[in-house]
């Protein structure tokens, strides 16, 4: 088991591309069994998953040789606490594409299952990838497959307001991409090596070039491009509203986080605190960008109408969070980062968990009335209680109302900016998330207080394929509030490790 | 002495109006009947396990147990001491008056069954909040309270119902925002939350940090209490909702805002400590404010329940100032207010409940001769009201004189002013109440004098036929009714709610 164990990261990522691409040759015949094929392929990603975060959580971080070849030489898969974000890709995709059984026909035909279904294995591939990889080219090449496929799954459904979302973001992720490949260039110039261990070594030798400076300043805005940092956030809204809602569900609540896993491989595990660089003046900047970002994100939340508009704005927002709990690093003192990083990482997973049941929620909505407006949905709260009741407990949730998922990421980020002593950063999440709410208010009210709409009188509850889904991510959605001790034996470690700091560190008591 | 001792009885008391809850959600239409009677049965047995805990209590018992670890270090903590008996106690009682109530009034409503489940719901958080062992547990069950009443606010579902809902969600969020800064920061300063010490901080903290905290927790909890300027929310939203409702919004739910306040000056700073920062003399000048404006802002109101939830206001003001003062007389009397005034304001909200339904009437001035068609709502309605005033030996009566006797205790003889000139007010604005509707003739009484005697049948039936409410309406009412007068005459009986107080003084003041 533990032999086996060892390949199950390299063993998961090559399932998800290479049962990606199997897709269209299965199904040739019967294009619905892309669907069981897929569903499939993602259980035993699932599985091989389950077992490395098993490995990990006994033995410590797996360092995985491809071949056998020693790195700097062959390519290293590296499974480190913060590669757990792999086990919510694999958990959610199963239940997207559980999802999609039946929704998916509702956005394109039948014809066009094969490609869908390939995109979405593909696109998980290129998350979990990402996540698990040692090496910086690969780094790149991940995000190229995990970008494309989005491309390319928002403009499946071949409206033309697709096609320009997808045209916006593709013109923003090239930019993103180019940063990011240009980085790499630079930093393989300097240190003529692409493990990342090993360019972290290497930097101490070399010190701090103008190079690195620049590679670094490349990572930042490649990365933030694909986490929606303020200002380079216009693509998301349309591209999240606009696509199909599972990959929404997917784009908002995990390719997001692809931006933010690359900024702590990058900071963290290759520059690191201590190290050549005092990256502080940089996070500084971007910790007061976030601080802007989830200001401008709730803001122009408010003014939407388009309910998965609204989830869109409100992941901006919430990516401010994130990005604000990691960005509050002191250089000379790592300990005083801690628990921002704590709080950071485990809105990773929360806003995840979150985001994805309200796309969901609003699919199933979106599937049964064909409307997407809140003054089209009034009082469907009667008809669907199901879905609505879910879609409340998420919003609930997103609010940061204790004692569900949102609030632990409040807790700790608020905790952290005082520790830091910023406590305006705390001030201005706290107004985010005062707007955040008063949104949330406004859909609880026109589903369930307002007078119905005449036009919905027949509809009734999204079919099981839908509810399963929905309701097992809202138990997660409790789950990770009540139980918060359960992603914190992982994330505890991970954002020590990330500090530079021994993995049991335990700060204020505990 | 005090002694803990681990049981079951706190958690019982939060899980069987959560059990009662799920149940009145299960049960389908055709059991329609059963949804009032369940959530009475409910708030009674709540109620009963809570009186199990008295006797104990009275000897010194605090009742613990810790459910569960929510993050590391944080703990799901119930603890119920004499003080927070007082307040589950006097909730329950409240609950099951008006859930009684509730069965006659709300008849024929719509979204029975929401209303009903919700309900009790909010009991299980009250009894939480009561049972808070740490400020954790205390803001997770607080701010779900504050979230569960919603729907029992806007039941109406009218756009005036839902304008009374934002506002009162919008102060709520507001609030909470200030209380969550302030849990965290005082986290963040003593590294720990626990209620059960006299006070968790330190002057050596410094003065600054404390003060910011200290006004922090005031506007967090002074939104709930209602303490002018921050009390918008109170004359919309109590009048809007069901009366017996309003009953619990305004014998408790305010009272929760009030109750947080003296934790926090009893628990988290400490007696000697807010001695020490001075900032108890100022907040007792804002509620002396608050106490005369209210009194007058209650004068004009011709809408009753508007006119009653000016006079909570004031009340609120009593309790605060009361534990400001930090006398042992002043703080007997403020502890005891939150029990009397749950009573006095519960039945003068159900009275209004029977006005309203069995009238219809909402105003003061439509209310001539009332008295005559509903002798026994008035005359509860009367008792409470003298008890408001202050009259002996009525519940009311014993607040003030503890009040009284604690503010010279404290040399303060201009709270004393304050004191008088509100009761003073009170009897302005309660005694007109009465008067018109026992004392002025109806409509049509008035019409058939100047008729000159000449009884037509058709006024007959209009002026003299018993309008009184049903037996489940009226009932409630003269219960409360009989709580005002017999916990004021046995005030200082054992068993009754001063005994405890005593107890839980004497810890606090140590």
């Amino acid at each position: 088991m533990i032999e086996f164990s060892q390949h199950c990261p390299v063993l998961m990522t090559i399932t998800l591309i290479i049962g990606g691409a199997l897709t269209p040759i299965v199904s040739i015949s019967r294009k619905k069994f892309s669907f069981w094929w897929a569903f499939f392929v993602s259980l035993l990603a699932f599985f091989f998953c389950s077992c490395a975060v098993w490995r990990l959580y006994t033995m410590g971080p797996i360092s995985y040789w491809l071949s056998g070849w020693e790195p700097p030489y062959g390519i290293e898969v590296y499974f480190d606490y913060v590669s757990t974000i792999t086990f919510l890709m694999t958990a959610l995709g199963i239940l997207v594409i559980v999802y999609s059984k039946r929704y998916i026909l509702h956005d394109i035909s039948e014809e066009k299952l094969p490609t869908y279904y390939t995109l979405v294995l593909l696109i998980l591939g290129g998350m979990v990838g990402f996540s698990v990889t040692g090496d910086m080219f690969n780094l790149y090449v991940f995000l190229e497959i995990l970008s494309l496929s989005g491309y390319a799954l928002i403009a499946i459904t071949e409206e033309k307001l697709n096609a320009m979302a997808s045209f916006k973001y593709l013109v923003m992720g090239s930019v993103s991409s180019v940063s990011v490949l240009l980085g790499v260039a630079l930093l393989y110039n300097v240190t003529g090596t692409l493990n990342m261990a090993d360019i972290a070594l290497r930097l101490q030798q070399f010190g701090p070039t103008t190079a690195v400076y620049v590679a670094l300043v490349l990572f930042i805005i490649g990365f933030s491009v694909k986490a929606a940092l303020f200002p380079v956030h216009a693509w998301l809204p349309d591209a999240h509203a606009l696509a199909p809602s599972p990959v929404s569900a997917l784009l908002s609540g995990l390719v997001i986080k692809i931006g933010i896993v690359g900024m702590l491989r990058v900071l963290y595990c290759v520059y690191k605190l201590g190290g050549p660089v005092d990256f502080t003046s940089v996070t500084n900047f971007m910790g007061w960008l976030a601080a802007v970002t989830v200001l401008v994100g709730a803001f122009f939340a408010f003014f939407q109408d388009d309910i998965k508009m609204i989830f869109a704005y409100s992941s901006i927002s919430n990516i401010g969070y994130i990005l604000m709990g990691i960005s509050l690093v002191s250089f000379t003192q790592p300990e005083r980062g801690y628990l921002g990083m704590m709080g950071g990482l485990v809105h990773v997973f929360n806003h995840a968990i979150i985001k994805s049941t309200l796309f969901l929620c609003a699919g199933a909505l979106i599937y049964k009335t064909g409307f997407r407006k809140l003054s089209d949905l009034r009082g469907i709260g009667k008809k669907m209680p199901i879905t609505c009741g879910v879609l409340t407990i998420a919003a609930l949730s997103i609010a940061g109302i204790p004692p569900t998922a949102g609030f632990i990421c409040k807790w700790y980020i608020i905790l952290g900016t005082i520790e830091f002593g910023k406590p305006i950063f705390a001030v201005a999440l706290l107004l985010g998330a005062m707007l955040v709410f008063a949104y949330y208010i406004k859909i609880i009210n026109a589903l369930f207080f307002r007078e119905p709409n005449e036009s919905i009188t027949e509809v009734d509850e999204a079919p099981l394929s839908m509810l399963v889904p929905i309701i097992i991510l809202a138990i997660g959605c409790l789950v990770m509030g009540i139980f918060a001790y359960l992603p914190l034996a992982v994330i505890r470690p991970a954002a020590a490790t990330m500090l530079g700091l021994p993995s049991t560190y335990l700060p204020l008591g505990g | 002495m005090l002694k803990e001792v681990n049981s079951i009885l706190p958690v019982l008391a939060v899980l069987i109006p959560m059990l009662f809850s799920a149940l009145i959600f299960l049960l389908g239409e055709k059991h329609s009947r059963w949804w009032g009677w369940l959530s009475f049965i409910g708030s009674a047995s709540t109620l009963s396990i809570l009186l199990l805990m008295l006797p104990g209590s009275l000897k010194g018992t605090i009742f613990k147990i810790y459910l569960m670890m929510i993050v590391p270090d944080v703990w799901m903590f119930l603890r119920v001491d004499q003080f927070g008996l007082v307040l589950g106690i006097s909730a329950a009682t409240l609950w099951t008056l008006a859930s009684l109530h509730s069965i006659g009034y709300m008849k024929g409503e719509h979204a029975l069954k929401r209303y009903f489940s919700f309900l009790i719901l909010c009991l299980a958080w009250t009894a939480g909040v009561a049972a808070s062992g740490n400020l954790f547990t205390y803001l997770i069950f607080y701010e779900l309270f504050s979230i569960t009443t919603y729907p029992l606010i806007v039941h109406e579902e009218t756009p005036e119902a839902l304008a009374a809902g934002k506002k009162y969600m919008i102060y709520i969020l507001v609030g909470s925002s200030f209380l969550l800064f302030a849990i965290i920061y005082t986290y963040f300063l003593s590294g720990t939350l626990t209620l059960s010490k006299p006070g968790i901080l330190l002057l050596t903290y410094g003065r600054t940090p404390l003060l910011i905290l200290f006004w922090c927790y005031m506007l967090g909890f002074g939104v709930k209490a209602a303490v002018m300027p921050l009390h918008g929310w109170v004359p919309d939203a109590h009048p809007i909702a069901p009366a017996p409702f309003s009953a619990i919004l305004s014998g408790i739910m305010v009272a929760v805002g009030a109750f947080g306040i003296m934790r926090t000056v009893f628990n988290v700073f400490g007696a000697t400590l807010v001695r020490e920062l001075g900032t108890g003399i100022i907040m007792a000048y804002i509620v002396s404010f608050t106490i005369v404006v209210s009194s007058l802002f209650a004068l004009d109101q011709d809408n009753l329940k508007r006119r009653l939830a000016y006079s909570t206001i004031g009340q609120m003001g009593y309790i605060i100032l009361g534990t400001v003062l930090l006398t042992t007389c002043s703080v007997w009397g403020a502890m005891v207010h939150i029990a009397n005034h749950a009573f006095m304001k519960g039945t003068l909200f159900l009275c209004a409940g029977n006005i309203i339904k069995q009238t219809g009437k909402h105003n003061i001035s439509e209310m001539r001769g009332i008295g005559k068609k509903l002798p026994l709502t008035m005359a509860a309605f009367t008792v409470a009201a003298l008890g408001m005033i202050g009259t002996p030996p009525l519940v009311g009566f014993i607040s003030k004189w503890y009040l009284c006797l604690g503010s010279l205790d404290a040399n303060e003889v201009i709270f004393v002013v304050v004191l008088l000139i509100s009761s003073l007010l009170g009897a302005a604005y309660f005694l007109p109440i009465v008067y018109t509707a026992f004392f002025q003739k109806s409509r049509e009484e008035v019409s058939i004098e100047a008729d000159g005697g000449h009884v037509t049948a058709a006024a007959e039936t209009g002026g003299r036929k018993s309008l009184e409410a049903p037996k489940v309406m009226i009932i409630p009412v003269l219960l409360g009714a009989a709580g005002v007068f017999f916990v004021g005459l046995f005030a200082e009986v054992k068993y009754f709610p001063l005994s405890l107080i005593k107890i839980a003084a004497s810890f606090f003041l140590k």
